[in-house]
């Protein structure tokens, strides 16, 4: 796609939104995934090892992009929340599911190729948990390919919080940028139930911004242009998925987010 | 080439080069620089500088920490033209290109300690190249004054700068050389001096570096989204070793999630 400043002030957008809605309770220091719902319908677990392609966004609750063939422009996108936490907006790529808290065991994960960004150059490794695991357990590493795709490389995961919703990060081994897949995920500490979790891979897109008007009661509000956003091209199929980096205290977000696309 | 308008700036940032990273939470004393080069995350943490004790290295984009630069075509060059990030508390981060660095000096010696810092490979004049102390393994309990020697923008060689070493400072905290009056840049490092020992040796070097750009979160947690314009589109150097340093508001910074654009025109 070629757009000039021209074609970014003129040309038809389209507008895709998530309406305003009654979001989870925060938690404190958490990145919190939007992929069961929250910011939108609740969408299935994924099933086992092996890894499972997410479907486009078009079929998949979550912020719709516009459907297409060819890479979408983002060319502008709004922002309201009453609660001070920061969205981070990726595209998820892979997913997969059944990984258990109670064993020591390592868990052989084995994700399918990625059907984009296909070198795995800024594509990041998070463990999901979709039922929580009880008794305290702790994640340990992951083995993965780098994005030059070297096998055997290992990821630390980052223990935040390992219950249903929440993500927890991964650091890549020194000189990595990215990930092509993830073969193993083992836990240095088992819990008491199996619980279930899975890796994620995704890459950032962009965080989501707001300015603070008004007092603590009111609702923050942003919005970001094209070239703040660095007009972004989103290839077919792209999912957009969101997750929270919580700042404590309590009560439920309501928002609202309009995401403006230019389609050829 | 330059770029000369909008629409080439758009056609730049379609065309560039996309890229993510993420560094881990640390701990800090609050209103001090870190640098997130040994920071965890994507990318991976950045090594100490080897040798220890000798001259150090120059880093590149392929240097293990920082992010690999796809080269230009023939007559193109780079430009940073997009950078939003966001983080867990108001600050300032600021993007550098890592020109220079060692390490292996000792927080207790009280005699001259050699640097002779390798030459600089980019932004070889000196002129905007600042000179910062880089910690590696903790210092000790007291706060100190080193005294530097080194080479000025003008190759005037025996000029001395001087900088704060602050008391237990901590892994990846980096404290700012002031240079001598009338000095603009610092082409090389010879010697280092402290005015007494901090209590333990730890581990420190010099970093030697190139400004890029600057960004301010002003609210915890509300982000930053930076335009070419906001950003000066500087240009960057294909062979740059990308790195951020970060001025803490507190002692639990980050973790920090961004994303920038480095387009081709």
């Amino acid at each position: 796609m070629t757009l000039t400043a021209r074609d970014i002030r003129i040309k038809p957008r389209m507008v895709t939104t998530l309406a305003v809605a009654t979001d989870r309770t925060q938690t404190a220091a958490a990145l919190q995934s939007d992929w069961l719902g929250g910011y939108h319908g609740t969408n299935s677990i994924p099933v086992g090892s092996g890894g499972s392609v997410v479907v486009e966004s078009a079929t998949t609750s979550t912020l719709h992009m516009p459907e297409s063939p060819n890479p979408v422009a983002l060319v502008g996108r709004g922002f309201t929340e009453n609660l001070n936490s920061m969205i981070l907006m990726y595209d998820r790529i892979v997913h997969t599911g059944g990984g258990s808290h109670s064993t020591l065991a390592v868990q052989q994960v084995n994700t399918v190729a990625l059907p984009r960004y296909t070198d795995g150059k800024g594509v990041f490794p998070f463990i999901e948990v979709y039922a929580t695991g009880a008794g305290s357990p702790v994640y340990g590493t992951i083995s993965y390919t780098n994005q030059d795709g070297v096998p055997g490389r290992t990821g630390t995961i980052v223990n935040l919080v390992a219950a249903a919703t929440f993500c927890n990060p991964v650091t890549l081994q020194s000189g990595d940028t990215g990930v092509r897949s993830v073969e193993t995920v083992t836990m240095s500490s088992a819990g008491s139930t199996a619980g279930n979790f899975g890796i994620t891979l995704a890459r950032f897109i962009c965080p989501i911004s707001r300015w603070q008007v008004g007092g603590a009661i009111s609702c923050f509000r942003s919005d970001a242009t094209a070239l703040e956003l660095g007009v972004v091209m989103m290839p077919p199929g792209a999912f957009l998925w969101f997750l929270t980096y919580d700042q404590g205290g309590s009560g439920t977000r309501e928002h609202f987010f309009r995401a403006d696309w230019i389609v050829e | 080439m330059a770029i000369t308008s909008v629409d080439e700036l758009i056609t730049g940032l379609i065309a560039g080069q996309r890229h993510p990273w993420w560094k881990n939470q640390q701990t800090v004393t609050a209103l001090r620089w870190v640098s997130l080069w040994k920071y965890a995350g994507v990318p991976g943490a950045g090594a100490n500088p080897l040798p220890s004790g000798a001259s150090g290295a120059a880093p590149s984009g392929t240097t293990a920490g920082a992010f690999p630069l796809a080269s230009a075509a023939v007559g193109q060059d780079l430009y940073l033209a997009q950078h939003a990030w966001s983080c867990d508390e108001a600050g300032m981060l600021t993007m550098c290109d890592r020109l220079v660095h060692t390490s292996g000096l000792s927080g207790t010696s009280i005699v001259t300690q050699q640097v002779q810092t390798v030459p600089l490979t980019r932004s070889t004049d000196g002129k905007g190249v600042e000179c910062w102390l880089e910690c590696y393994t903790q210092l000790g309990a007291t706060s100190r004054t080193a005294t530097i020697s080194y080479t000025n923008q003008d190759g005037t060689q025996g000029r001395t700068g001087t900088a704060t070493i602050p008391a237990t400072m901590r892994v990846g905290e980096v404290v700012p050389v002031q240079l001598q009056s009338g000095d603009s840049g610092v082409r090389s490092v010879q010697t280092l001096i402290l005015n007494a020992s901090t209590g333990t040796a730890g581990d420190f070097g010099v970093t030697l570096l190139k400004r890029i750009a600057d960004m301010t979160e002003p609210v915890s947690v509300n982000g930053v989204e930076a335009n070419a314009f906001d950003l000066g589109l500087p240009e960057v150097s294909e062979q740059a070793c990308l790195s951020f340093l970060y001025l803490a508001n507190s002692t639990t910074p980050g973790p920090w999630y961004g994303s920038f654009c480095i387009a081709k025109a």
